[in-house]
């Protein structure tokens, strides 16, 4: 049978009594659209979650920080453990180490100069020294990390700069001064003049070094003030100017040679007093809760959706069985069973699909505009995230799939049980 | 050769008997007029003879198709190829033109469209049916009952079955009904089974038969 056929047969049948299904139609209208907007916004919730809360920390790997706080040049006494290097050493030597990747504070004054949406800037900054496994492998493949002060003539130095320090500056001073919000993409390749030895507030009897800078990458995993360089030139600076001190590291990432170890290197870097973070944490937690809080809306606009649909089926029987005098005549005049039961499925298909692809279209459209208006009122959302609404297009049309799938084929059994009814007794009075 | 044998029909509700060992053979082209007092079971033989009721003892055969042994869409499609109905409350859509009440079944079966709206037109032009926009339930019950008479035509049957198709009509209309079905009768030479009270419509019966006691009584 043709789709052009049973389009007539439905516009035929159904002449005068379409209005019967607004009611159902309506409810799986609104459930699609409740459903999508639940996911998606959900979604867009947890994505910020995990910018905000989370770091880049694989599973395997631990970062270790002093216990005191610690910003480079400034520098809390809190009494509290630095990571020297017998530490290091120590972990090292740990059969459930498999490397450590160290990162180091320039303890030396320095100032940060560029040009910003072209208006000068200047700042008091912090340098910490990172290796090349910090930028991981596919960074490495595009950026030399490697910088010594013979280099300044010939090259800029390469500079990581710290997502928190934007988020800082977005949240606080550009929104105070009116400036534009700053994205980690927006900042990349931007060239910058870097002085040690000089700050607003201090100076070193050495004579000052100042290099040319260029922003390459961008780094949850950074100390908030801290603008990471070669690990390298770090070392070399606070040789130069401070020839007396003992190398400190500012922080340690320990890659487990399993991630199941990762508990217990927690548990012996705390032991020695310093500060272990891993993935774990308040990260996740938040993103379980959310996710738990929007498989629980999902859960219940699925539910309605699911009403909604054996709604729509119960109208189409309750139709049918109202008009079992014209379903008589047209089995009495040998229209097969079969058939009409698969046209009538496939009246509740079409309805669904219609009800559903616009709950679920104006569902998108709605959190597309929910997102819209928060990001708008809020410069740190912006800078965090492109929108808080998140489209999973697979997930969703596979459900709408499965959703009408199943109903069709419901709808198929119930109607068949409908028109097995002896056409004696459909014509009955 | 009969188009419709029956034999030996017999039909039952819980403890009444209606039909009882009835045998009945119908030939092309014949006018059979069923009569018998009310409850008799006059409109049971005529949805056992035209496989609406399946529940009955005995054989039937259509077009030399035993009926018993025949599947749901088996059924469907003989009676589709043979049959033709029309009821005593016609049935029909009443928000659908006369075309679209005739041609509906065909759409249903599957039937090629453009035919049934040929062959519909003819018949509605033959029984004097309007063919426009107006939905049936504007019109006369004269011409509803044309309108449900096309329907059961429209597919040439062999046999045609009506349950009372003159009731409710005046005798002019159901003269005008008859006179219809006479020249259609003739020229398409199917065997029209109706249930009859008017004495008027008896008179043009090739064969009257009256049901009694569960079985068929020529009257002569």
């Amino acid at each position: 049978m043709k789709l052009s056929e049973v389009k007539l047969a439905l516009h035929l049948w159904n002449r005068g009594h379409w209005m019967d299904y607004i009611f159902s139609q309506g409810m799986l209208f609104t459930a699609s659209l409740l459903l999508v907007f639940f996911i998606s916004i959900g979604l867009g919730v947890q994505n910020l979650l995990d910018r905000f809360l989370s770091n880049d920390l694989p599973a395997e790997q631990v970062r270790v920080t002093p216990s005191g706080i610690q910003a480079g040049f400034f520098q809390t006494e809190t009494g509290g453990m630095e990571i020297t290097e017998e530490i290091k050493g120590e972990l090292e030597d740990s059969p459930l180490v498999e490397r450590i990747d160290p990162q180091i504070y320039a303890h030396v004054p320095a100032l940060l100069r560029g040009r910003l949406g072209g208006q000068p800037y200047y700042t008091d900054i912090t340098l910490e020294g990172v290796t090349g496994e910090f930028l991981g492998d596919s960074l490495l493949e595009d950026i030399d990390w490697s910088y010594m002060l013979d280099d300044s003539s010939s090259r800029f130095l390469p500079i990581i700069l710290s997502e928190n320090l934007l988020l800082l500056y977005n949240a606080g001073f550009a929104e105070s001064n009116n400036l534009l919000g700053l994205t980690p993409e927006g900042v990349l390749g931007t060239e910058c003049i870097v002085t040690l030895g000089r700050s607003s507030i201090a100076n070193l009897d050495h004579p000052p070094v100042t290099v040319r800078a260029r922003i390459e990458a961008t780094s949850r995993n950074m100390n908030l003030f801290a603008i990471g360089v070669p690990f390298e030139f770090v070392d070399e600076m606070n040789s130069m100017f401070l020839p007396d001190d003992t190398r400190r590291y500012s922080a340690l990432v320990i890659t487990a040679k399993r991630s199941e170890d990762v508990p217990e290197i927690v548990r012996i870097v705390e032991e020695t007093g310093l500060r272990a973070e891993t993935r774990r944490g308040i990260a996740q937690k938040a993103e379980i809760l959310v996710g738990a809080v929007t498989a629980a809306l999902s859960a219940l606009a699925a539910a309605i959706l699911f009403s909604a649909l054996s709604s729509a089926i119960h109208t189409l029987v309750a139709d049918l069985k109202n008009r079992r005098f014209a379903l008589g005549v047209l089995i009495a005049l040998g229209t097969p069973h079969n058939r009409l039961a698969m046209i009538f499925a496939f009246q509740i298909l079409f309805m669904s699909f219609i009800s559903m692809v616009l709950g679920a279209v104006l569902g998108c459209l709605l959190a597309w505009g929910a997102s819209s208006a928060l990001l708008s009122l809020s410069p740190v959302l912006r800078a965090a995230v492109d929108s808080l609404a998140v489209f999973p297009a697979g997930w969703l049309a596979a459900g709408i799939g499965i959703m009408l799938a199943t109903s069709t084929g419901t709808a198929y059994i119930f109607f068949g049980r409908i028109l097995k009814t002896p056409v004696t007794r459909l014509l009955r009075p | 050769m009969s188009i419709i044998e029956a034999r030996n029909i017999e039909r039952s509700f819980d403890d009444l008997t209606v039909l009882s060992g009835l045998d009945l053979d119908v030939a092309k082209g014949e006018f059979l007029a069923i009569v018998g007092r009310s409850g008799v079971g006059k409109s049971t033989l005529l949805a056992v003879l035209g496989t609406h009721d399946l529940d009955h003892g005995g054989s039937l055969r259509i077009a030399d198709t035993a009926t018993g042994e025949l599947s749901s869409s088996e059924l469907a499609a003989l009676r589709r190829k043979y049959l033709g109905f029309v009821f005593q409350d016609f049935h029909l859509l009443p928000s659908l033109t006369a075309m679209e009440n005739v041609i509906l079944p065909a759409v249903f079966s599957g039937g090629t469209l453009e035919e049934a709206r040929a062959q519909a037109e003819k018949v509605l032009d033959k029984l004097s049916v309007r063919t426009n926009e107006t939905p049936t339930s504007l019109l006369s019950r004269g011409e509803r009952q044309r309108v449900a008479v096309a329907r059961g035509l429209v597919n040439n049957p062999s046999v045609l079955l009506a349950d009372e198709p003159s009731a409710s009509l005046d005798e002019e209309s159901e003269k005008i009904l008859f006179d219809l079905l006479d020249d259609l009768r003739r020229q398409q030479n199917f065997a029209l089974i109706a249930v009859v009270h008017s004495t008027a419509v008896l008179h043009r019966a090739d064969r009257i038969l009256e049901l009694k006691d569960g079985i068929l009584h020529e009257v002569v």
